[in-house]
């Protein structure tokens, strides 16, 4: 049996976990994060056969990459295929997969939830809680216990655990449905307490608390003071879609925060780091759809050509890229399929998937033919 | 839409109603072959606007009109009628049917009093057209909403009809029958509304959701005629000729994999090796179509899904998994070969899996879970007798078209188009006699 951290995994994880704690203030210079992600790239190069040999096909080892910039990246859909994370796991996080087959799931095996944590906390800290103190963490995402293989279920754990007043919790039943009236209820405890809250949840879990206070099935409530909302995540059909400006006046028609205080997250199963469109209560901010998403000092982002896989010229829209150190266990560069442009301070912003925008023909997709498969899944 | 539009159509029924079929196919088949004439101004614009209104090439262009129009020609066009009735006067008047026992008189109407609603969601260049002509010639107007990427065409033909019809009736009759319209997208427009309520009957090419969507909103009396996407892949087997790679790189680039008709998948019944050399042999013809009939260009979210294809592909073969991959500049064309027997929708823009199987039975898993979605199935490399075999499996399992690799992608005019009569789809039978 392996001795743990024989491999040096533990080791690195370290260095990048106290580098993590100095926090997100601070940017990294280039030749710091170069420098971080050369050791990254030497270790998944080392102890991932897989990945060794997609970067050897690629011309890329250690000692011939040149910056950061060659580490070759993985698509997202390879998480789907393939278990991209060599060695012991301590989790292993699933997409949700709600509008697709169970097959076309993605999953990321995490070897470090301390890492994980590491990586989250700085971030979420100074976008969420840069006020710090304790709030009480009201969340509209299953409990970590219920929904082990959910990475936001997690990291709001470790949110709770760092920011919690301990009154706080998940309002979501075993069935998976919201538990709009103790949410409702927990809200109305705050306001009675003038205790500002921190609400948490997916586009969607607000959308449907924006119709159940539309329908009168719980009411509109004025949030005290201080109080945020972290917003994350798509509709993906489980809901009916709004524009997030819609969705923003919607949180505070019924809970009673201003826009200034809703903040975006950008995160992805197989990336362990997160994204932030800014910072709750720091001002005025502009309207949601104009926003940029900045990374920690520990991640980067490069906008893409998805026809040459070339960086784009600045200001042009492309497809992100990003390289993501709290990876270390998995791959650290990771090409998806959103888009995106490049903004100042090595931030962008999302323009989401331009899924249709094209001409289509009358030939089937993945999407119509997974789409019907999973419908015809029992649930 | 332009205000009375489906009063005008109304009002164009009887007149066309008047008209013989034969006469119809000569108008209608007389425009369609301006498109086949290089000296014709028709085709010349058709030429020059199609790049731009469909996204593809010009020389893909050419290809295209060439392989559409030739089925919008007098003969053909004769063909189609013929092959789909019996007794094709059915369409003008009351004829015998003497195979019902006791006797009776049949005749074929549109399928709905009122202009047929021809909603096309997709964008294959020249759709519409043969959809518009279907319409006329079973005899009912037409309100044709071409798809986008595939205005171009209709725009043309519709002019083409009119300047016949200042020389002949039934070519006024045809052209006062059908209009163009558009609105604005999205479900709920009033303009969509109208169209809906006011049609007779709606024939609709898209996917899924398009398809639900109008089933949910039209009136339950109005018949539905839905041509959903559809899926095809070509299974090639020992006898394989060497032209086959060159065959089926013609269907796979043909309207650059947009239609329905065109192969997502390739199955050889052989070993790794047979697979292998047919993926090698598809690559490199695909590379020369390539450079005689280029790629239109590339969209951002279909090169973005062809990169993370590629991406997946290469870290699969990194895996040990046997894939290989070969793939043309930029996002020209990608060829994967992929040992695992499942059935994987290209996300098109000239890219194929090719997989190997030990057998004709292997298809099944599959193809089984295409089901419904299933069309066409291109063979190559059979016996007369296995080919039967095969086209038996494949049809229980959902294929509705059974063909040579070389000829997937321009079904005649008379095809069985997801499995029915193209013109029988678009009438209702009227029968008079002792029972």
């Amino acid at each position: 049996m392996t001795e743990a951290g024989a491999d040096g995994f533990e080791a690195l994880a370290a260095d990048l976990a106290q580098a993590f704690a100095a926090g997100v203030a601070t940017p990294w210079d280039d030749d710091a994060f170069d420098a971080f992600a050369r050791r990254v790239f030497a270790w998944q190069f080392a102890h991932n056969p897989t990945y060794r040999r997609f970067c050897r096909d690629r011309g890329v080892t250690p000692d011939s990459l040149q910056a950061w910039t060659g580490i070759p990246p993985v698509p997202t859909s390879a998480f789907k295929h393939l278990d991209l994370a060599p060695g012991p796991l301590e989790a292993t996080f699933r997409t949700s997969g709600t509008t697709r087959g169970a097959e076309s799931r993605g999953r990321h095996g995490v070897r470090s939830l301390a890492l994980y944590r590491a990586a989250c906390l700085p971030n979420l800290a100074a976008h969420l809680v840069p006020d710090g103190g304790r709030l009480r963490l009201l969340s509209l995402v299953p409990p970590a216990a219920a929904a082990p293989e959910s990475s936001l279920a997690r990291m709001l754990e470790f949110a709770r655990e760092a920011f919690d007043d301990g009154r706080g919790g998940s309002f979501v039943a075993p069935s998976g449905e919201l538990d709009l009236p103790g949410f409702a209820h927990a809200l109305e405890r705050a306001v009675d307490e003038g205790y500002p809250v921190w609400v948490a949840g997916t586009a969607f879990a607000f959308v449907h608390w924006m119709d159940g206070v539309a329908e009168g099935r719980v009411g509109r409530v004025e949030l005290p003071d201080g109080s945020r909302v972290m917003e994350t995540g798509g509709f993906k059909g489980r809901s009916r879609e709004v524009p997030r400006a819609v969705l923003y006046r919607g949180i505070e028609a019924t809970l009673g925060v201003s826009p200034s205080w809703i903040v975006n997250e950008y995160g992805m199963t197989e990336l362990l780091s997160q994204f932030y469109d800014g910072v709750a209560g720091a001002g005025p901010r502009p309207e949601p759809g104009e926003r940029a998403h900045r990374p920690p000092p520990w991640m980067r982002t490069r906008v893409l050509d998805p026809v040459t896989l070339g960086p784009v010229d600045p200001g042009e829209p492309g497809i992100l890229c990003h390289v993501d150190l709290a990876n270390l266990g998995s791959v650290a560069a990771v090409l998806t399929e959103d888009r995106g442009v490049a903004v100042e301070d090595g931030g962008f912003r999302l323009l989401g998937r331009a899924e249709g925008a094209e001409p289509r023909g009358c030939s089937l997709t993945l999407e119509d033919l997974l789409s019907a498969r999973s419908a015809a899944e029992p649930v | 839409m332009e205000a009375g539009l489906l009063e005008r159509l109304r009002a164009a029924a009887p007149s066309l109603r008047a008209t013989r079929w034969r006469d119809r196919v000569r108008v209608l088949g007389r425009v369609g072959a301006r498109f086949l004439d290089d000296d014709d101004p028709l085709r010349v614009r058709a030429l020059e606007r199609l790049p731009h209104d469909g996204g593809i090439s010009t020389a893909q262009a050419r290809w295209v009109v060439e392989g559409m129009a030739r089925d919008w020609t007098v003969p053909r066009l004769e063909a189609l009628v013929e092959t789909e009735f019996h007794d094709p006067d059915v369409l003008d008047h009351w004829v015998d049917d003497p195979r019902a026992p006791e006797g009776r008189r049949i005749r074929a109407f549109p399928l709905a009093p009122g202009p047929a609603l021809h909603i096309c969601a997709g964008s294959v260049p020249g759709v519409s057209v043969t959809s518009l002509i279907r319409g006329l010639l079973v005899g009912g107007p037409v309100l044709l909403k071409p798809g986008a990427g595939d205005r171009a065409l209709p725009e043309l033909f519709l002019e083409g009809l009119e300047s016949e019809a200042g020389m002949e009736t039934v070519a006024r009759s045809l052209a006062d029958a059908v209009a163009l319209a558009d609105w604005a997208g999205g479900s709920g427009s009033a303009d969509e509304e109208e169209a809906l309520a006011g049609a007779g009957s709606v024939v609709v090419y898209g996917g899924s959701d398009t398809v639900a969507e109008l089933r949910r909103r039209l009136p339950p009396s109005t018949p539905l005629v839905e041509y959903g996407h559809r899926l095809s892949v070509a299974v090639v087997g020992p006898g394989a000729r060497e032209d086959t790679a060159a065959d089926l790189a013609g269907a796979v680039a043909a309207f650059d994999q947009r239609g329905c008709v065109c192969p997502h998948h390739v199955f050889v019944v052989g070993d790794a090796t047979d697979a292998r050399l047919l993926a090698e042999g598809l690559s490199e013809a695909l590379e020369g179509l390539g450079r005689e009939v280029p790629p239109g260009p590339a969209d951002p979210s279909r090169a973005s899904a062809i990169q993370q294809l590629r991406g997946t592909a290469r870290m699969r073969r990194a895996a040990g998994e046997g894939v290989h991959l070969w793939e043309g500049s930029e996002v020209s064309w990608t060829v994967v070969l992929d040992p695992s027997a499942e059935l994987r929708p290209s996300c098109l823009g000239r890219t194929v899996h090719v997989t190997p199987l030990e057998s004709l039975e292997a298809l099944d898993g599959p193809l089984a879970s295409a089901g419904p979605f299933l069309q066409t199935v291109g063979v190559a490399g059979f016996t007369d007798e296995e080919g039967e075999a095969l086209a038996e499996r494949v049809c229980r399992l959902g294929a509705t078209r059974v063909v040579p690799v070389g000829r997937m992608a321009f079904p005649p005019a008379w095809w069985l188009h997801d499995g029915g009569g193209p013109l029988r789809r678009l009438v209702r039978w009227g029968a008079r006699g002792p029972a």
